[in-house]
């Protein structure tokens, strides 16, 4: 069970990872505004240049 | 390509859907005679976008090669040319480097996906754009520029030509503190929430261990690791409820903080000196998933909370902000649009029909008549002339005129009306929620109860009594009750939201659950604030020539007696030599007779003369604070109208509703006390409540006179009640209210009418309601740990079967509130 040593920092660690990007993610103002992103998927592509 | 087939588009129950999205129309949006029907301008650009709809694109392109110098409507498109004047930049744009330039813009008309493509696709509209960036939640568009390119009227006609006309947004203190609240409430919770599950995660093992043995090398581990999370818990999110309490005690009022800082700090100590003694129980994973919970209950209030206030305060950037000034530029006279904050003293401006005064000045030149219902709460317009003065924020209804402006800003008038505002919302006494009052009581008695066990343990064994009073102190903690209030009023807030009753503080739900005095305000809020045909006695035939007379007159009485008395539908006759009589009246020929249609002077004016049946009827029109018109064919007078405010349709019922439930109910007004009295008596007000005549000043000191007895409800629109909305308990502005009674007020109801009014008392006493049976359910919680406690009988692991159980029937319990529910399902 000596692994535990390793496996519950390293959970630990994980974790705080995923805390500090949601942190970055709300600093960047990701979670401002939660109801226009998801319409806008619907947008068409920017019609192609000619070359 | 999306290929839709038009005139099979289905048909729902409610009638006609729209071509593009077949979401079903919204009544009024429906055009006879179009074979398709869009529901916004969205779906309507989108539509032509998609369907490479030639004409319609055309269009947009052609509007864009009109410009020209002149600032007026070109085929009723507005020029924006204030926009590019250099105070707004001052004042709204902001810089992004790169010669790039950003502002953020309200748009009405913003409703669903097809607004949103077709907004954002405004860069390839209109080039120098850069982006557009629109908001669903909060109608607003964000757009950045290059500087040079393009200009900022350009882009609000570009955005107007679209369906969605702009109205730029500062960036307001309260917005940017707002947002960094949420940042900071979010990341707080993300920091608990990531602490609670952990330490319940470790928790586990503990458990596990508890149940089955383990080793104490193991154990220990597992006790440090969660006496580190929750440390990190406890200093960082945490601290609010440290903080909350502090001030509390600082300023000595109870607060809901307090039994949850004792409970976290017993918890928290104990748990610490266990953890390093080795011994003895720990509640780490308890405490963690309290402060994720109650962190959750007051963020998803939070939210609502700052929805309301920023519906309303992007509602108030409505009001058309700018003044059309004269100029003179080498010898010339030419007219500009500069917005309203670049007014200066002696700067002398052209006043049209439909214009919002800009500043208090006096009138050079022209003729009109100006509404200053929103100021003084009068019904009737009040005619000007050349010498008079006006004040701002009043309309100019009919004539154009120029005025020099005498103060501008805050130190015109109703600059100084807001000011009072400030004075009333001072005089406001904060009332103590009634969980912060239960949260006093409750910590004393906890302690007491704390204490009491320590006593009853003391002898048999000191350490046990220590443990025992400690844990009765931890799950005492009032995880659910500090839950229920901010969760209940949150569901009843979004509730209130979607029946376009914006609330901006939880505490307007409190003060209205018992019954108190409710003052309404007149124009605008008991009546429809604009005039009416109210009566006509006598020969209804003469009605078709007395609308074809009105028809030449530029006036308020006579616009409502052209749309209420054409819709007979008479035939159109032939009127000729038509004169317009300025405060009289007018006249005319018909048919060889001469017509006159206006008041008694006019009458004397034609030396006509009047039966006394029209005497009589005219005295008692009067009586009901009307107008009265007379209708002379030949110098005899053969019919009388009377022309007065609309009272709203569900004025009288809603009044009588307010009543049932308790309330009293009176009115304050500006208007003539005679005209307050008749429209009290018409809606079933006591008239000894029924007050005319009233300054702002003394609206703000009746409201401050009643509120000794009971909770005082100001219901108002204009700036004339805006002090008394703000020193009010509740203070509600009605549908299109000024912006400064937005402002002050703590509900707005985006609704016509007075029943959501209605409403908001009867949710209001049923979300306290929820609010009782929550504070029950969760002190019979709390008694049953508290009695296992003091039996000694407690463990971690019964506190951390106990605490979700308790916050989940909770919230259900605020879940299942009825308040502000939909009538109909």
């Amino acid at each position: 069970m000596s692994v535990i040593y390793i496996a519950l920092p390293v959970a630990l660690v994980l974790g705080f990872a995923a805390v500090m990007a949601f942190v970055w993610a709300v600093h960047h103002g990701q979670y401002d505004d939660l109801e226009t992103p998801a319409v806008r998927i619907l947008e068409d592509d920017p019609p192609q240049e000619e070359k | 390509m999306l290929e839709l087939d038009v005139i099979d588009a289905p048909l729902t129950r409610t009638g006609v859907v729209c071509a593009h999205c077949e979401k079903p129309l919204p009544a009024g949006a429906i055009r006879d005679g179009d074979s398709l029907q869009f529901c916004c301008s969205g779906c309507k650009t989108a539509y032509a976008i998609l369907h490479d709809d030639v004409h319609a694109l055309s269009q947009l392109d052609q509007s864009r090669t009109n410009d020209s110098e002149d600032d007026e409507l070109i085929h009723g498109q507005r020029m924006y040319a204030e926009l590019d004047h250099p105070k707004i930049r001052e004042l709204y744009v902001q810089s992004v480097g790169q010669g790039l330039e950003k502002i953020r813009l309200y748009v009405t008309g913003i409703h669903c996906s097809a607004c949103v493509l077709t907004i954002e696709k405004l860069p390839r509209f209109l080039n120098g754009v850069v982006e557009a960036r629109a908001n669903l939640a909060n109608s607003t568009v964000t757009v950045i520029w290059q500087v040079g390119k393009t200009r900022l009227s350009e882009i609000a006609k570009a955005l107007d030509r679209l369906g969605y006309p702009p109205h730029p947004v500062g960036v307001q203190k309260h917005e940017r503190a707002a947002q960094t609240e949420n940042r900071n409430q979010l990341v707080r919770l993300a920091v608990a929430g990531a602490c609670a599950g952990n330490t319940m995660l470790i928790a586990f093992a503990l458990y596990s261990g508890f149940f089955t043995g383990i080793s104490s090398e193991h154990e220990t581990l597992f006790r440090w690791a969660s006496a580190i999370l929750a440390g990190f818990a406890l200093v960082w999110p945490g601290s609010v409820f440290f903080k909350g309490a502090a001030s509390a005690i600082r300023t000595w009022t109870p607060h809901m903080d307090l039994p949850v800082a004792l409970g976290l700090a017993a918890g928290g100590g104990m748990g610490l000196v266990n953890t390093y003694l080795g011994r003895g129980e720990i509640y780490f994973d308890s405490l963690t998933v309290l402060i994720f919970l109650l962190l959750v209950g007051r963020y998803i209030q939070f939210r609502q909370q700052s929805r309301a206030i920023d519906r309303v305060a992007l509602l108030r950037n409505l009001t058309p902000r700018f003044a059309r000034r004269i100029a003179e530029q080498d010898g010339a006279f030419r007219i500009e649009s500069i917005p309203v904050e670049a007014l200066e003293v002696d700067d002398v401006v052209e006043l049209r029909a439909g214009d919002v005064i800009p500043a208090d000045g006096v009138i050079l030149a022209g003729e009109s008549t100006i509404d200053r219902a929103i100021l003084t709460g009068e019904s009737v317009g009040v005619p000007i002339q050349e010498g008079d003065q006006v004040p701002a924020g009043a309309t100019n209804l009919s004539g154009v005129c120029r005025m020099r402006a005498d103060a501008v800003g805050d130190e015109t008038r109703l600059g100084r009306l807001v000011e009072l505002v400030e004075i009333g919302s001072q005089g406001k006494t904060p009332i103590v929620q009634f969980a912060n009052r239960i949260g006093g009581y409750f910590v004393v008695v906890v302690t007491i109860l704390a204490i009491i066990t320590a006593i009853i343990w003391w002898p048999s064994n000191s350490e046990l009594a220590i443990n025992n009073s400690m844990a009765l102190l931890i799950v005492a903690c009032p995880c659910a009750l500090g839950l229920a209030t901010p969760l209940t009023l949150a569901v009843a807030q979004g509730r209130a939201a979607s029946q376009k009753i914006l609330i901006k503080s939880g505490d307007v739900l409190e003060r209205l659950s018992q019954p108190g005095t409710i003052w309404l305000d007149k124009t605008g809020t008991i009546t429809e604030g604009k005039m009416a045909v109210r009566a006509w006695f006598g020969d209804e035939s003469v009605k078709s020539v007395v609308v074809a007379l009105e028809r030449a007159v530029v006036h308020p009485l006579a616009d409502a007696i052209v749309r209420d008395l054409s819709a007979d539908g008479h035939e159109k006759p032939q009127v000729a030599d038509v004169k317009s009589l300025s405060g009289m009246g007018v006249t005319g020929m018909f048919n060889g007779l001469s017509m006159a249609v206006g008041n008694e002077t006019l009458l004397s004016h034609v030396d006509g003369q009047a039966e006394d049946k029209f005497l009589k009827k005219m005295d008692d029109y009067r009586a009901y604070g009307w107008t009265t018109i007379c209708v002379a064919v030949d110098g005899d007078v053969v019919a009388v109208c009377a022309v007065g405010d609309e009272i709203r349709d569900d004025v009288t019922t809603t009044i009588s509703d307010m009543k049932n439930r308790g309330w009293s109910v009176g009115i304050l007004s500006g208007d003539h006390p005679e005209v307050v009295q008749s429209v009290a008596r018409q809606v079933g007000i006591e008239p000894d409540l029924a007050r005319g005549h009233v300054s702002p000043e003394d609206k703000l000191k009746t409201i401050r006179e009643h509120k000794t007895a009971g909770p005082v409800v100001m219901v108002g629109d204009g700036v004339n009640d805006s002090a008394a909305l703000a020193a009010a308990d509740v203070g509600i502005a009605v549908h299109g209210g000024a912006e400064t009674s937005l402002h002050a007020a703590t509900v707005y109801l985006d609704r016509h009418g007075l029943s959501p009014i209605l409403e908001l008392i009867d949710g209001a006493g049923q979300t306290l309601k929820t609010i009782y049976r929550n504070f029950a359910t969760s002190i019979c919680y709390n008694l049953a740990a508290v009695g296992i406690c003091m039996a000694g009988l407690i463990n971690p692991l019964i506190a951390a079967v106990l605490m979700p159980i308790s916050s989940l029937s909770v919230l259900s319990i605020a879940m299942l509130n009825k308040a502000f529910q939909r009538k109909t399902a």
